[in-house]
């Protein structure tokens, strides 16, 4: 290789007869034969990862094969175990499940090369191997009394943890009991209902179906409800999280608090206090102003329920009904100022 | 096999999971979310849309999805099911009114078959409020224990106080990767 190197080199330099160019020459053969070395590592390099890629035991071929011999092994010690000495049982049962762990395992550590279908076809192959040795099991050994119950085959390790949660906490509830009212008011008409600070505070207050009803919640609760109501007037204190309103008609609330719902809502005012944008949904003819409403210790109330007293964003509201962001949405808008109440306590 | 072999080389170097996480509006998910990575809370809007997070935990890379759980929005959450590996249903336990709702939203998306492999961690959340209901009553008012589709856990939270948002994540993290990955 060197030679033929010498012969085209020495055409370049072939008028020089003198040390500088024999310097030359070896420079530049030394450069070549590094080349050549490089090349020959990059292709050794490239043998070697393609070796690696094609594994043998990453192809579905050697999958199918293992599978099914364990698979086979499994089974064989499934029929075994009738004729297995009734001491020797919970052990054998014992290698029979090692054997399907090792069997799950393998089938995990495959599932990123094997199209989805093997996936499925050997989850379904190791579950009915599972059914099986429960099917056994219960035939064989006679259940102890404490035993839990399997609900489900192929029952892994995160399912079992979520079994324990259960049955840590006590019997639960029926869903009627469940829906009770445990702060607020309902079914009230034309009434002044009124909560006070210590009845409501981190409270979720709920006001359901009112008709022509006054209601003031002093305080701060944690979140509030509102649900059917028409015709009245809602006042509450500073709100920590959420106010929650659905299903009213022709009423008025001077509420605030960090976040404002709004659904199914026709013909309502909002004297709002809001730190994050309120959202309204399948409401229409909605007019909002600032916050007005006062009483003593509201400033308290304000810092108890972690509101910002200097950021109110009630005049920027979100239609999810409304989603073109060129065109202010048809359904809500600012209550003109002459029109607003400046003050609501007598 | 080589394109294989480089896709799972690449999974497996990443250890990318994709959550997708839903519940009726107001449930806490985008709390959840912002709480789980160390943001202020205290602006939260409600989700117009969607939020999506890239978070590094535990060596793994998790994209959360988090969508909007209004009404109007609900019927955009299928075109979010692609290639989910955990699905993480947020509810408010304090709300009562709305359980029924929260269960036929979660039994509609089990049936889904492009979550049909997908891990369940349902968030029982608000525990810090006094009416919230337990984890257990959640479990039972949305028929979990029927579910024989998916692994599942119910874990009691709150998105306010951080209480046991790691604990479900681990969970979720943990049920993935046993599926997915090669266990090292």
């Amino acid at each position: 290789m060197a030679e033929s190197e010498v012969v085209i080199v020495g055409e370049t330099w072939e008028t020089t007869e003198n040390s500088l160019y024999e310097e030359k020459k070896g420079a530049v053969v030394d450069k070549i034969q590094k080349r050549e070395e490089e090349l020959a590592e990059k292709r050794e390099k490239r043998r070697l990862e393609k070796e690696k890629t094609s594994a043998e035991d990453e192809t579905s071929d050697f999958f199918a094969t293992t599978f099914r011999k364990e698979k086979s092994a499994i089974e064989k010690l499934l029929d075994e175990s009738d004729s297995t000495p009734k001491d020797g049982l919970s052990d054998h049962f014992d290698v029979i499940t090692a054997a399907m762990q090792k069997l799950q395992k393998f089938v995990t550590d495959s599932t990123s090369f094997l199209p989805s279908y093997d996936v499925r076809q050997a989850q379904d192959t190791i579950g009915n191997l599972q059914a099986a040795l429960t099917e056994k099991r219960e035939q064989l050994i006679p259940k102890k009394k404490f035993a839990f119950k399997k609900k489900k085959e192929g029952v892994k390790e995160p399912k079992k943890k979520a079994t324990k949660v259960a049955t840590e906490v006590k019997p639960g509830v029926q869903v009627a009991s469940v829906v009770q009212i445990e702060c607020g008011f309902a079914d009230k008409d034309s009434q002044t209902l009124t909560l006070q600070p210590r009845e409501i505070e981190n409270q979720d207050v709920s006001l359901a179906r009112l008709t022509n009803c006054t209601v003031k919640l002093y305080g701060s609760a944690g979140t509030v409800h509102i649900s059917n109501v028409t015709g009245c007037r809602i006042f509450t204190g500073p709100v920590s999280r959420s106010i929650f309103v659905d299903d009213c008609k022709d009423t008025v609330l001077v509420i605030a608090c960090q976040q404002l719902r709004v659904h199914h809502t026709l013909d309502t005012s909002f004297y709002l206090h809001v730190t994050s944008r309120g959202i309204i949904e399948d409401s229409t003819r909605l007019l909002f102003a600032p916050y007005n409403w006062a009483y003593p210790d509201m400033g308290e109330h304000y810092k108890k329920a972690g509101l910002d007293k200097d950021r109110n964003t009630w005049d920027d509201i979100d239609d999810f009904n409304w989603l073109a962001s060129d065109a202010h949405s048809p359904n809500w808008a600012v209550m003109n100022e002459e029109d607003r109440v400046s003050s609501w306590e007598p | 096999m080589g394109l294989l072999t480089i896709l799972k080389k690449m999974k497996q170097k990443e250890k990318e999971v994709r959550l997708l996480m839903l519940g009726l509006d107001n449930a806490g998910k985008t709390t959840i979310l912002k709480k789980f990575n160390g943001e202020d809370i205290n602006t939260i809007s409600p989700t117009l849309g969607f939020n999506i997070k890239t978070l590094e935990h535990r060596g793994f890379k998790l994209n959360v999805w988090d969508v909007g759980g209004q009404k109007s929005l609900r019927s955009y959450w299928r075109n979010y099911y692609e290639s989910t590996d955990g699905l993480i249903w947020v509810v408010d336990s304090a709300d009562k009114r709305r359980l029924d709702d929260c269960k036929k939203e979660m039994q509609a998306l089990l049936l889904e078959e492009r979550l049909a492999g997908a891990t369940l961690l349902v968030f029982a959340n608000k525990q810090d409020l006094p009416g919230a209901l337990p984890a257990q009553q959640i479990r039972e008012v949305l028929e979990l224990d029927n579910i024989t589709t998916h692994h599942w856990l119910i874990q009691g939270c709150s998105a306010v106080t951080g209480e046991n948002l790691l604990q479900g994540m681990d969970w979720i993290i943990d049920d993935i990767s046993s599926r997915i990955f090669t266990m090292d």
